[in-house]
């Protein structure tokens, strides 16, 4: 990890600065912006082994930055809508039906799914790509702590409202 | 960023596999034309055969790049052999001379034009009377008028 | 490997707190997959069953039981590039090899000037020469048996002569038939 992190240090992260300003400029609010680009960072890093393909990896940063704000700007939800209300991927039924069905680990999917998408991006790296805290921290380039939260967010928000199904 | 590393990395292995190769097929190119060549091969490494291969450096006085000998003692299926390889390069050649009796060519030369400018080609043939072969094929820059001079004086190399 | 419960749970707890490492996440699934798993905390097996499912599908050649770091996996570091090509070299020395046993086209690669004698290759310079000057001397006198029979020391003279003009003859540049 660390020769290939090496190179991506050099090539992509310096674009950090300016794929969040681009950010801002859509979405009009810095944190969002923030956690865009960090999303796009761990999506970058994951494609690390396509990414010769391009002839500019800048603007290939930049236009999927471009895309992921746009995409915020459509959803606009703040936590995710109310749990019944959702339903997708598994054959477009809600949590509480699949869980209905026992299938259990497909409601798991759908609300992970529900969550902001840079708290899915690091359940994706921590959980199975299995990369450490530190390592997320360095691709993203920002604070270990601040992924921590993000991450614990994340998990605790999967716990309550699995559970809250559970339960009815 | 890293594949243009590996690319290199193989293109070097290549490079030095192309290094290795070329003497195989090399070794093989100047003989390949004629089927005289294939005596040496088939008969080489055989028990009563002696056979002879001699280097440029040792060769330069005499004008010649290679010099190929071998003797085959008892063998008939090799004396067949022999001759129908004769046979086929005769057509290639510039100069024949033959003496021939009952059972087929007993003494030949040949000489043909090499695959360079100015590189001849030699073959000679004898069987005796006790069956030994002798195949003597030579390469090089000198004439056949070298080679009688050559053969006349006995030289050992 | 036994977890403990007051293990168990403190390991819960720390994950929730995002806290746990890579490798402790990986007992946690294992743990959760066996069949030890108390019922107070049965309602954690999906979220960690879910994981199992997308690993499986991102990392196919990981076990459950004894996962290898994604960094020490052989094919998929850049080492595997190192592999193939090396591979290939091999199979192609092979080849060569192989090439050389069945198509020799010279039984003996030791040296510049060599002389196979009974298939034993001999690279002494003097026994080399010593052949090469035998055969081409062979080749050079005529056949015997076109020298009629007389006493010795006219038939040394007769040879002589023979030899001589046949000699001429075979080599000579004009074509004049004997």
């Amino acid at each position: 990890m660390k020769m290939e992190f090496e190179t991506f240090k050099i090539t992509v992260l310096p674009l950090r600065e300016k794929l969040v300003s681009i950010s801002r400029r859509i979405v009009e609010d810095g944190v969002d912006a923030e956690d865009i680009v960090q999303e796009s960072l761990l999506k970058l890093w994951l494609m690390r082994g396509e990414l010769d393909r391009y002839s500019s990896v800048e603007a290939f940063a930049t236009q999927m930055v471009k895309n992921l704000s746009i995409d915020h700007l459509r959803a606009r939800h703040p936590e995710g809508p109310p749990l019944e209300s959702l339903s997708l991927d598994s054959g477009g039924r809600s949590p509480d039906e699949l869980l209905e069905e026992k299938d259990a680990v497909a409601c798991v999917r759908v609300l992970i799914s529900q969550l902001p998408s840079l708290q899915q991006a690091i359940i994706r790296m921590k959980d199975i790509e299995g990369y450490e805290l530190q390592e997320i921290a360095d691709i993203t380039g920002t604070q270990i702590e601040a992924v921590r939260v993000n991450l614990s967010r994340a998990r605790k928000k999967i716990r309550e409202q699995f559970l809250q199904l559970n339960r009815q | 960023m890293n594949k243009m590393k590996h690319i290199r990395c193989a293109l070097w292995l290549l490079m030095v596999l192309c290094l290795v190769l070329p003497e195989e097929l090399y070794a093989a190119e100047t003989q390949r034309d004629l089927k005289i060549q294939d005596v040496f091969t088939r008969y080489g490494k055989k028990k009563n055969v002696t056979m002879v291969e001699l280097s440029k450096e040792m060769l330069e006085t005499y004008g010649m790049t290679l010099y190929k000998s071998i003797v085959i003692k008892n063998d008939p299926e090799a004396l067949r052999f022999t001759r129908q390889c004769l046979k086929a390069d005769q057509n290639g050649a510039r100069k024949i001379k033959e003496i021939t009796d009952d059972g087929g060519v007993v003494s030949a030369y040949y000489q043909m034009p090499g695959k360079e400018k100015d590189i001849n080609r030699f073959v000679l043939f004898k069987v005796n009377a006790k069956q030994v072969i002798t195949l003597v094929y030579i390469e090089g820059e000198l004439d056949s008028d070298d080679l009688i001079t050559l053969l006349f004086t006995r030289k050992d190399f | 490997m036994k977890m403990k419960t007051d293990d168990i749970d403190k390991l819960i707890e720390r994950y929730f707190e995002g806290e746990t490492t890579a490798d402790e996440e990986r007992q946690l699934r294992v743990f959760f997959a066996s069949e030890s798993v108390p019922d107070r905390l049965s309602s954690y097996k999906p979220l960690f069953a879910y994981f199992d499912e997308e690993i499986q599908k991102v990392h196919p050649q990981r076990l459950q039981a004894n996962e290898v770091k994604h960094t020490t996996k052989l094919w998929q570091t850049k080492k595997r590039w190192l592999y193939i090509v090396s591979g290939a070299a091999a199979a192609v020395l092979l080849l060569l090899a192989v090439n050389r046993v069945w198509f020799p086209t010279d039984p003996c690669y030791c040296s510049d000037n060599y002389v196979v004698i009974n298939g034993r290759c001999y690279t002494d310079i003097h026994t080399v020469r010593a052949m090469a000057a035998e055969a081409l001397h062979e080749v050079a006198t005529p056949v015997d048996e076109y020298f009629p029979k007389a006493d010795v020391n006219d038939r040394e003279r007769h040879v002589v002569d023979d030899q001589l003009k046949d000699l001429g003859s075979m080599f000579n540049d004009n074509e004049t038939n004997e």
